[in-house]
Parts: C-alpha cells; structure tokens; sequence
C-alpha cells in the first residue's frame, strides 16, 4: 500500500474494524513513517473510548436511523392538530364566554312547591243570593192556647166548655190546612216554618224527645219559578202555579244539620234529595233541573231538617197520610235528642 | 552484527517516540519519556516481540505517560521526571477522573456522530458492529474496497472536525 492508502485505514484502527493484515500493514506503516505513529497515537484516546461495550451501545444509539425504527405511537396531546380546527375551538371558547357573560338574565317564574289541591266548596246555587232577612224567631202569630185546666185528656169528659171549642177552632184550622206546614212570617217568597213533631205524624222514624227537648232548627224555604227569561223568581207558597211553570225549592238553615225532602205520592213517600246542610248556604232541591206540573194536581213534599242524621228511608210504600203512623222512639241515652223540624211544601200544580 | 527483531523493533519505536514527545516536551524530557516505554515493555512485556503487539502497547504507555507528565507539571508548574511506578498502565479500575474524561468523550462522540450524513452515520454503524472493510463494502454496495477506505477516510475527518479537531477535549 501507498502512504495515503495507509492513512486510509487509520479510521478502522480506533473502531477494530482492521483486518490482521490491514493491522499489520498499518503498524509497518507506523514504524516507518513518523506521521502515521503520531496518528496512530491521536487515535488513542478513540480506540480507548470504544473498547467500553457500554459506549459502543451508546454510540450506536445515536447512529440508529429514526426511518429504520418502528415509529412508537405518539400521544394525542403531542399529535399535530389543523389550525383550523384550534381557531374553531378557540373561537366557540370566545362565544361560549361572551354569551354566558352578557345574556339576559332570565328569572324563571315561581314554582309552586306545594301542590294546591281544590279545596271541597259547598255547593252553590245558581239561584239569587241575596234573600230578606229571616224573621226573628217566635215571631210568627201562633194561636197562643189559653192556660188550659190540668186534665187528663182534652176534650174528654169535665172540660171545660171553653177549652173544648179552643180545640175544635184549632182542629178546624189545622185540617183547613191540611197536612202542610206550619207557616212562619209573612205571606211572602220567605217562610219560616217550625213544627214540633207529632208522635206518630210520621211514616219513618225521626230522634223524638222525650222529656224537655231543645229548640227545633230553624230552616226557611223559598219557591222559585223559572221565568219566560229564565231567571228564577220567588213566588207564593200559596200561589197557584201554571200548567208549564218550573220550580224548584231552595232551603237555607241558620245553623248545620241534615236535610230530608220526601214527595208524596200515590202509593206512598219517596225520598228525593238528602242534602247536609252548612249554616248559611242555600240549597236548592232538585239539585238539577226543576219541578213541573205531572197532571196529578199538587205536588206535596215532607221536609224534615235535624242537626242530627235521621233513619229515612228512600221509599215508604202505602205512606199517604201522616196522620196515624205511630214511629218508633228512638232509645235515648244521656240527653235529649234534638226535635228535627218538619216542613209540609205544596206546589200547586193545577189537576188536568 | 545485526538487531534481532524485537530489538530493532524497539529501536524504531524509540526514535518514534523521541520524535513525538519532541514536539510536545522539551528534548530531555522527551528522551527521558521514551526511555521510560522501553524500559517498561522490556521489564514488563518482555514477552512480547511482534510489531502487532508492542505497537499498540507502546502508543498506549506513551499516551498515558504524556497524561502524567502534563499533570504533574500542571500540579507543579515544572516538567519533571517521572518515576517508572507513576506510569498507569491499561487498567479497568479507572480514577473519577478518567471515568469522568471518558464520559464525556463518548457523550461528544454521540453528538458528532449524531450530525454525520446518512452514508457516514450507517458506515460508522457497520463499523461499531464489528463489520471489517470487506464486509462493510459488500453491504453498502461499493465498487472496490479502496472506496470504503476513502469513505471512512472522509468521515473520520468530519468526524474529527465536528468533534473540534481533536478526540480529546478541545483545549
């Protein structure tokens, strides 16, 4: 080999990579030649650093060829993302931020957290409202009866003379009346009625007193008839009603109990409404529709009306008159049963 | 009468010697050094007689003779001798320092190489593995082998330059 030849081989003296004769050619050289010993010496410190395995590995490492190597996935947070795709973000950060700042503020309308369930009303009328005051009680011309001897049986033998026609006047007045009700006030679309219970006046069986019963309830009642308008009108109690007239019966208690309102029918009492009363609310029977003239001439109801709930039945057969049914006592405990009171209406439909 | 052949070995190294330390040291100092190597190889590698083997073995205790001056006139600020038990011969127990030294130059080496074109990086990788020029010629395809040797030549020598000139640390 020439001497450039030589010194060609000084790059594989340092890595080993000489074979033995290039080895021995190069150390000739070497011997021979000062440059190439001196060389061969500034190769020293080379040849020293990769006789280490360790810094051979390390130095290969560095000349492994990132196209010859698998490329490792990369994370996505270091993957290359399309500028448009961060102006895009960025710009709906901006908007995002600009509405939550500056929209309107929106106050939501109360919510009812409680939930308000309709309260049960009484039933209201359609009928008008406003009605005359009631009459003061006792106000009503009773026949007030004389102080009458105390004798076993009126009437019966040793009365006195004056007492006996007393009692026929009342008894001719009474059945003048007939069966109906014990007329209060003034004659007028208002009556009030109040009636002590006969024992045995009625078909059913009503809380009888029996010794120093309180007052009857007061209950008053109106008439009305249905005008050619529509409205409602009261009317007399004791007015006859047209062939067409409509009507209805609208009672009014001043204080709380149980109302029963009966007709009167050819084979008997059936009842028609049953109604519990509060103090001062009008009720009006029958609750729909209206009464009207069946051809059968007058209608006859029975109203009892008692702060106690009573045993009526819904139909008492073969009931026509009232007079001479014995009712029962109902068994009393502790005090007296309150007297119910009892209410005869006609309407006076006329017969066909 | 002749040399035997180790002797005139030796012979040619010495005046190889003298002549390096030379330009390096002072001409006393350099006839002192080489006396010093041969003294060692015939002392200590005695059985050594082929240029194969005391070549290297020679430019390894000039290098490290050359440290041990530069050190102790460093520490002294004079160039003096040095006794034939300070020469640190090849040894795996390095001091922190040459570990240190020997780190580092391999962490410059990375660097540089790291750097090198794509032809020097994979002939400098062939010849890492432990490829001979033979073998490294076959695989990269060259038309001669000489080809190979300017090759490498070619890339020590950027090698060298990207490293500062120099395999140690530039001074």
């Amino acid at each position: 080999m020439k001497g450039d030849e030589i010194r060609k081989l000084l790059g594989g003296y340092a890595t080993g990579t000489l074979t033995p004769e290039e080895r021995a050619a190069l150390f000739a050289a070497a011997l021979e030649d000062q440059q190439v010993f001196e060389a061969l010496l500034e190769e020293e410190p080379l040849r020293e650093a990769l006789e280490d395995p360790g810094a051979r590995a390390r130095l290969l490492a560095a000349l492994e060829d990132p196209a010859d190597k698998p490329a490792a996935p990369q994370a996505w947070y270091y993957r290359d993302v399309h500028p448009g795709i961060i102006a895009g973000a960025a710009a709906a950060v901006i908007l995002i931020t600009l509405v939550v700042t500056y929209r309107p503020v929106r106050t939501a309308p109360p919510v009812n957290v409680v939930a308000q369930t309709e309260l049960p009303q009484p039933w209201k009328s359609v009928l008008p409202g406003e009605l005359p005051p009631l009459a003061p009680f006792g106000a009503r011309a009773v026949p007030k009866l004389p102080d009458a001897p105390k004798l076993p049986v009126p009437g019966g033998a040793g009365t006195p003379q004056e007492v006996r026609d007393t009692i026929d006047k009342l008894v001719a007045q009474n059945s003048a009346d007939g069966p109906g009700p014990v007329v209060a006030g003034p004659a007028g679309a208002v009556e009030m009625a109040r009636a002590a219970v006969r024992p045995g006046a009625l078909p059913f069986a009503p809380s009888l007193p029996v010794s120093a019963p309180p007052a009857p309830p007061a209950l008053r009642y109106t008439i009305l008839r249905k005008l050619p308008s529509g409205e409602m009108a009261s009317v007399d109690s004791r007015q006859p009603l047209g062939p067409s007239d409509e009507t209805v019966i609208r009672f009014e208690a001043v204080e709380a109990g149980y109302l029963y309102v009966l007709e009167r029918s050819a084979d008997g009492l059936r009842r028609i409404a049953t109604e519990q009363v509060e103090p001062s609310v009008a009720y009006t029977v029958p609750r729909e529709g209206t009464f009207h003239n069946e051809g059968n001439g007058p209608r006859e109801f029975q109203v009892m009306f008692s702060r106690e709930p009573q045993n009526v039945p819904d139909r008492v057969l073969g009931v026509v008159a009232i007079a001479g049914q014995p009712a029962p006592a109902r068994p009393v405990s502790g005090s007296p049963p309150a007297v119910p009171t009892l209410l005869f209406i006609t309407l006076r439909y006329p017969a066909r | 009468m002749g040399l035997a052949p180790r002797e005139e070995l030796l012979e040619k190294l010495r005046e190889r010697i003298v002549r390096f330390a030379a330009s390096r040291l002072e001409r006393d100092a350099a006839e002192d050094l080489a006396q010093e190597v041969l003294m060692l190889l015939h002392e200590k590698y005695s059985h050594l007689e082929r240029l194969e083997d005391l070549l290297p073995l020679s430019l390894r205790i000039v290098r490290f003779k050359m440290f041990a001056v530069r050190r102790k006139a460093a520490r002294r600020g004079e160039y003096s001798q040095v006794s034939i038990e300070d020469i640190p011969l090849p040894d795996p127990d390095w001091t922190p320092l040459d570990y240190v030294e020997h780190q580092e130059l391999v962490e410059r080496l990375a660097r540089a190489m790291g750097q090198l074109g794509e032809r020097c990086r994979r002939l400098m990788r062939l010849k890492l593995e432990g490829r001979t020029f033979a073998e490294i010629q076959k695989i990269m395809g060259a038309g001669t082998i000489n080809t190979i040797y300017t090759w490498d030549h070619r890339c020590r020598q950027r090698l060298l330059e990207l490293m500062g000139g120099d395999w140690r640390r530039p001074q």
